[in-house]
């Protein structure tokens, strides 16, 4: 008995990663998104000055000195747009974690278990959803008070529902599917079955959600920050940037143009992650 | 069919129900209660435990419970102590007619360019035109309308000043006026909108593009128009529609900051009035409205649906 | 019986699921197996046959406490396991496994072979060390190789999947394994293999089985005894030999008759084609189910539902008013009588 005539001769990873580097856009995606990693983190040696710095006049045009100009204080608004994407990342990361870490047991166990404990999670969900995502974060900020902490708070607790409704919908059709009555007949415990038999199985769908909601976040994060509602001041937040960039669009332009660029060009590559991380994840996915 | 429309009705009701609940633990039992929010997070603890007492927010939960559901069962949604005792109903209705007004503008202009363009980006699968037609939805998909909203404004009001920044006049005081201040906030929200319908239309039509009856009506001689326009153009519509009334759902909340840009006074705007003038009691209910304006809105989209395809009422 | 004790002794169990009823609000509640009985000597095959959604699966997961039963009781080894908890079943999930139809959602598809094999003994607490020596035993068992260790489920074909279901299995040493369906999902070539396979664990583990297919004749070639399901109940239950010589229910004559390479009585029965469909299993006919689509029906049929006896000059235990093999028994009754088909 030999394992030739198994289609696969290759390992997943390999094939994987010749998907990568055959698609041009899932490369160019994936670089991009790497690339907006090396921003943040190495912010302090990219910027030209400090984000909080003062460095030049009030609301200058740009110049050699300052690439996007100055804002209302003299500080310059290229080293704060380099500086921005720091909390626009952490604010994504930590309120998607947020939403994963309650929204994924939440979901396998209403899926798994079913009944009443669905019935009241979903009801519950329901009602969370209705509530359009920023009002319902809006709303939060407004009581806990604005800061970054209880930005990243409401704007994971905003998300967790829609992780549950996806995570419980997969549990759902994989719930009576012949592996996971496999491990029951061996015994395994309920918990057992949601870590090992379910869990594993959720992981791909749930990378795919991360990174939509990831992006979904920094445009909440961005727009709390617009409003006066996120992140606070002397804090360098594209949607802080952008509000004041509005109110000095007259004067310096290149402020509202810079933050704006930035909030849109990152929502872009977590979108288009999204995508490639999809089709990476799941090649084999129906092949039946 | 018509028992259908009742459960439907009845969840619709169950969900307000949760929402209304939700509103009140957020106000009432997450810390920093509704006290703190109107004083400020500093203010003296005197005055705190006067607003509190004036409040009722020293009564037993349970009793608040009772008497904000109850209030709202009657239709009572209370008055306003910063605003000098306004009647909040009086507050929150005008600002939601002038936001549902943009919301409906915008969503015919969208599926206005919406339909077409998918139409076309799909019977032209593959080509240049589909090309064009999918980059173009995918930079609209990811195109916060705030950065949108301020590029227009830089551009239309500020570069060549053709067009007001923003504001608002009464239709009965200056149509031509109302109508100019409009088409910035319409435009804005309407082509954002119309990116993400872009892409239903297309794969919906795609789909039914590739299934097997179009394929034996075209294996029938069917002219390959009508095949496009009856079959198609029928069947992409039912997932369109669904995505129309989440797209709604979506403006309402996409509104608060295109309102805040445009100062234009829909029920957003006067969130975000409120909440920086810290007046809970009108912050409240206009959450608790905005959301049952998201409930309506996807009870009626439900309806639409199954009396479109009548299998959906069944399943 | 062999004279051997039972292993598993199944009393009238009743199972029954709850459906959303078609076209409108409400549930209905499906009578999926209907006071079934039988028992399993150690060691023994009891095959379990008939159509697709006659019940047969569920009583199989009903056996290994997948299914909660609505009535009846399940011995095992002699000890009443109807009630016990999800905690309390673990010790005695090691004596007895479950291999299912289709290998392709059996294997969880995120573990290498290694994981699933290894499942087992995590589970029962038996640890990695134990899990890793018996692994290349099992694989040995079900003749797989070693390399196969290190791969995924979709690495593998059908045949070789269901080799891995069956060494995970067999990982904890069970006395009873019921096959479900094993083979239906398999090419027909995959199929002889792995009933080759499952004959020589038997002999060599002393393993019994409830062997649970919708194909008569692949329960001929591994039974020592049969079972006949339709409609969730037990119609007819006797020796391999005694059923498929002499078969007293029409339904069992008809399943026979279909089966080609089956001449046991050198080619003479004429072929029965069952009319009609299987009637809803909601709404099951009154007296005797089979009775809408049986040449032998008479009103007696439509009042009374026969029960599972053993009648004179019969081996086997049969469920029908008139028994018989159909060869024996001469000129077929007419029609329909007036009142079959309408249902309850």
């Amino acid at each position: 008995m030999t394992l030739s005539s198994s289609a696969a001769a290759t390992p997943a990873r390999a094939r994987r990663w010749r998907a990568l580097v055959g698609n041009k856009l899932h490369l160019f995606t994936m670089v991009a998104a790497l690339g907006l990693l090396a921003l943040a983190v190495f912010a302090d040696a990219l910027a030209p000055y400090g984000a909080t710095d003062v460095v030049g006049f009030a609301v200058d045009l740009p110049s050699s000195e300052f690439w996007l100009g100055t804002d209302e204080i003299g500080r310059d608004v290229f080293s704060r747009v380099i500086f921005g994407s720091r909390i626009s990342l952490y604010v994504g990361f930590g309120a998607t974690a947020i939403a994963v870490a309650f929204g994924v047991p939440l979901g396998i166990a209403s899926g798994y278990f079913g009944k009443l404990v669905d019935t009241v999670t979903m009801r519950v969900t329901d009602g969370l959803l209705a509530f359009p995502p920023i009002i319902l974060a809006m709303a939060t900020v407004a009581v806990l008070g604005p800061n970054l902490r209880n930005t990243i708070i409401a704007i994971g607790v905003v998300q967790i529902p829609r992780f549950a409704r996806l995570v419980r919908g997969v549990t759902l059709s994989l719930r009576s599917s012949e592996f996971v009555l496999a491990a029951r007949a061996l015994g395994g415990s309920h918990l057992y079955i949601m870590a090992r038999s379910l869990l594993p199985n959720l992981v791909s769908i749930t990378t795919v959600q991360f990174t939509l909601t990831f992006a979904t976040a920094v445009l909440t994060e961005a727009a709390l920050s617009f409003l006066g509602l996120g992140v606070q001041p002397p804090t360098p937040s594209w949607g802080r940037m952008l509000g004041t960039g509005k109110t000095l669009l007259s004067m310096n332009p290149w402020i509202a143009v810079g933050a704006g660029s930035a909030i849109f060009v990152t929502v872009l590559i977590f979108t288009l992650l999204g995508d490639t991380l999809s089709d990476l994840l799941n090649p084999y996915r129906r092949k039946r | 069919m018509r028992r259908y429309l009742l459960r439907r009705v009845l969840q619709g009701l169950l969900v307000m129900w949760i929402v209304a609940t939700a509103v009140f633990v957020i106000f009432r039992i997450v810390p920093g209660d509704p006290a703190a929010m109107t004083l400020g997070f500093d203010a003296p603890p005197e005055a705190y435990a006067a607003l509190r007492a004036e409040l009722g927010l020293d009564d037993p939960l349970v009793e608040q419970y009772f008497r904000w559901m109850g209030n709202l069962v009657r239709g009572d949604l209370g008055t306003s102590i910063t605003h000098g005792g306004a009647e909040v109903a009086g507050l929150v209705f005008p600002a939601l007619g002038r936001t549902l007004e943009l919301a409906v503008i915008s969503i015919v202009l969208a599926v206005v360019i919406a339909v077409p363009l998918g139409m076309v980006s799909a019977i032209r699968e593959g080509t240049w035109m589909d090309h064009v037609a999918r980059v173009l939805a995918t930079l609209g998909f990811s195109m916060p309308t705030y950065v949108l909203g301020i590029a227009l404004l830089l551009v239309f009001a500020e570069l060549l000043p053709i067009l007001p920044p923003g504001g608002y006049v009464p239709f009965s005081q200056d149509p031509f006026r109302h109508l100019s201040q409009l088409v910035l906030p319409v435009i804005t929200i309407g082509t954002v909108t119309a990116a993400r319908l872009t892409r239903f239309m297309r794969a919906g039509m795609l789909e039914v593009l590739h299934a097997d009856y179009v394929r034996t009506a075209r294996a029938k001689g069917l002219e390959s128009r009508r095949i496009n326009y009856r079959h198609a153009l029928r069947n992409a519509s039912i997932p369109l529609i669904t995505e129309v009334g989440v797209s709604f759902g979506l403006m309402v909340g996409g509104m608060v900051v295109i309102e805040q840009i445009f100062t234009w006074p829909g029920l957003g705007w006067l969130m975000i009035q409120s909440i920086l003038t810290r007046a809970f009691d009108v912050v409240q209910v206009a959450v608790l409205v905005s959301a049952a304006a998201f409930v309506i809105v996807n009870l009626v989209v439900d309806l639409a649906y199954s009396w479109l395809d009548p299998r959906i009422a069944r399943s | 019986m062999t004279g051997s004790r039972a292993l598993l002794e199944v009393e009238s169990v009743t199972t029954r699921y709850t459906v959303r009823r078609q076209g409108g609000d409400g549930v209905a509640v499906l009578t999926a197996v209907d006071s079934a009985s039988l028992t399993i000597a150690e060691g023994e095959t009891v095959g379990l046959v008939g159509e697709s959604g006659c019940g047969k699966s569920t009583l199989g997961r009903t056996i290994m406490r997948l299914v909660d039963p609505a009535a009846g009781r399940i011995f095992f080894r002699g000890r009443d396991i109807t009630e016990l908890d999800h905690g309390d079943m673990r010790p005695v999930r090691r004596d007895f496994q479950i291999v299912f139809q289709d290998p392709y959602a059996s294997l969880n598809p995120r573990f290498r072979v290694r994981a699933i094999l290894a499942e087992p003994f995590r589970i029962h607490g038996l640890g990695r060390a134990e899990a890793a020596r018996r692994a290349p035993e099992l694989l040995d068992l079900v003749q797989l190789p070693l390399a196969a260790l290190d791969r995924y489920p979709h690495e593998f074909s059908g045949g070789q999947r269901q080799r891995i279901a069956i060494a995970r299995a067999l990982a904890l040493q069970p006395a009873l394994i019921v096959l479900d369906e094993p083979v239906s999902a398999l090419d027909v070539s995959i199929q002889a293999q792995i009933l080759n396979l499952l004959a020589d664990l038997k002999d060599q583990l002393g393993l019994a089985y409830l062997f649970i297919a919708h194909d008569l004749s692949v329960v001929g070639q591994v039974s020592d005894r049969v079972a006949v399901m339709y409609l969730g109940k037990i119609v007819e239950i006797g020796t391999r030999d005694d059923v498929f010589t002499a078969p007293q229910h029409p339904y069992t004559n008809a399943l026979l008759s279909a089966v080609p390479s089956h001449r046991l009585d050198g080619g003479k029965r004429t072929r029965i084609v069952l009319e009609g469909d299987l009637p809803n299993p909601l709404q099951p006919p009154s007296g005797c189910r089979f009775r809408t689509r049986c040449w032998r029906a008479v009103d007696l049929c439509a009042d009374e539902d026969p029960v599972l006896v053993q009648g004179q000059g019969m081996t086997q235990r049969v469920a029908c008013h008139f028994p018989g093999p159909e060869a024996a028994r001469g000129t077929r009754r007419g029609p329909l009588p007036p009142n079959a088909g309408s249902g309850s």
